[in-house]
């Protein structure tokens, strides 16, 4: 075997750098945090599943919660309308925001959402982000609240396959409870899931398809 | 998931850095992933080849190091590593914000983030 050591030409040294890469992010949401206090807003951050009822929570929420604060909604969705026009029928500003291809809302896209409210007219704002338990975690928004809503539907091991999401949150919502006898799923069993990850975590079962809870939800936002 | 723009914004930093150092070749890219981040270290090694072909930054070797979870306990002080819990059933080990001394919501300290430490880099003479 023939060994070769080549002579460097160049002089090799170390940079130090000690940049974080999620850092860039996480100083918007600080930033995003101050604008709506200067203004004495609230953010609430909905994070969940596909197809687990975000959309028909706030707009729940919506409803209950008119004459009471004067609200928006920031739509976080890959590239349709659809959830946008939902809520936009509640007669409240509706901001939409497409990510394209990227699975999470971040702070950047917020500011800019943010932009386009009026925000010495409002008092809350209900921000839905991509539907998706993985990747919003890692991204704060500069919300006062981040909320998950978890459907019976998802399975009984939902909670335990995506604790990250539930670390990150100060309220789960078990949504379509209606239909976990029909599923065969033990409800204390995925509070006690959830109880596990997060002890702190409030708890909130609703359907919101019949209303059944939405008081509840209310309550445990503080709102 | 996100592991493509989590490594681009690497690429950008460490890009920026070489070309401020008049960089000829990265040699090496030191990070530190957190083992509380979602970003998959296999994924971003991945994206980081495709982002730097035909950059100074082609062929850099990627040294990850995994930061260990770090939690305090504003209750009772504990402080030291996050507790796992074990569901033999399930096959399953998950990470949790209950405090292992006293049962309440610990904060994290560490583990978090995902660092870019150092680079090391030829220049030309």
């Amino acid at each position: 075997m023939r060994e070769v050591v080549r002579a460097e030409e160049g002089e090799v040294f170390d940079i130090e750098l000690e940049e974080s890469l999620l850092e860039a992010n996480r100083r918007l949401a600080e930033e995003n945090r101050a604008l709506l206090d200067k203004f004495g807003v609230r953010a609430i951050d909905v994070m969940g599943s596909v197809g687990s009822g975000k959309t028909s929570l706030i707009s729940r929420l919506v409803e209950s919660l008119r004459g009471r604060y004067r609200m928006a909604y920031i739509a976080g969705d890959l590239t349709t309308t659809i959830d946008a026009d939902l809520i936009a029928a509640h007669g409240i500003p509706v901001v939409q925001v497409n990510t394209g291809k990227e699975c999470h809302l971040d702070a950047n896209l917020v500011a800019k959402a943010l932009k386009r409210l009026n925000l010495a007219d409002l008092d809350l704002i209900f921000i839905e982000n991509v539907g998706n338990l993985i990747c919003p975690a890692e991204f704060p928004l500069g919300s006062h609240q981040r909320l998950v809503v978890v459907s019976v539907t998802e399975g009984p091991y939902v909670v335990l396959k995506h604790p990250y999401i539930f670390m990150e949150a100060d309220v789960a919502v078990i949504n379509k409870v209606d239909l976990a006898g029909h599923l065969g799923i033990d409800l204390a069993k995925l509070e006690g899931d959830l109880r596990a990850v997060n002890p702190s975590i409030k708890i909130v079962r609703t359907c919101c398809l019949t209303g059944e809870g939405i008081g509840d939800v209310i309550e445990a936002l503080g709102l | 998931m996100h592991e493509l723009s989590v490594t681009k914004r690497l690429f950008d930093l460490a890009l920026r850095a070489a070309l401020e150092n008049e960089a000829e070749e990265v040699r090496e890219v030191r990070l530190s992933i957190g083992r509380l981040s979602l970003v998959n270290p296999d994924q971003l090694v991945f994206w980081f080849r495709e982002l730097s072909r035909g950059t100074v930054l082609e062929g850099a070797r990627l040294y990850i190091e995994l930061e260990e979870a770090e939690v305090e306990c504003p209750s009772c002080g504990y402080r030291g590593p996050i507790s796992l819990e074990d569901r033999p059933e399930y096959h399953l080990v998950f990470p949790t914000l209950r405090c292992p001394a006293c049962g309440h919501k610990v904060k994290v300290l560490k583990g978090r983030d995902c660092v870019i430490k150092s680079m090391r880099v030829l220049r030309k003479k």
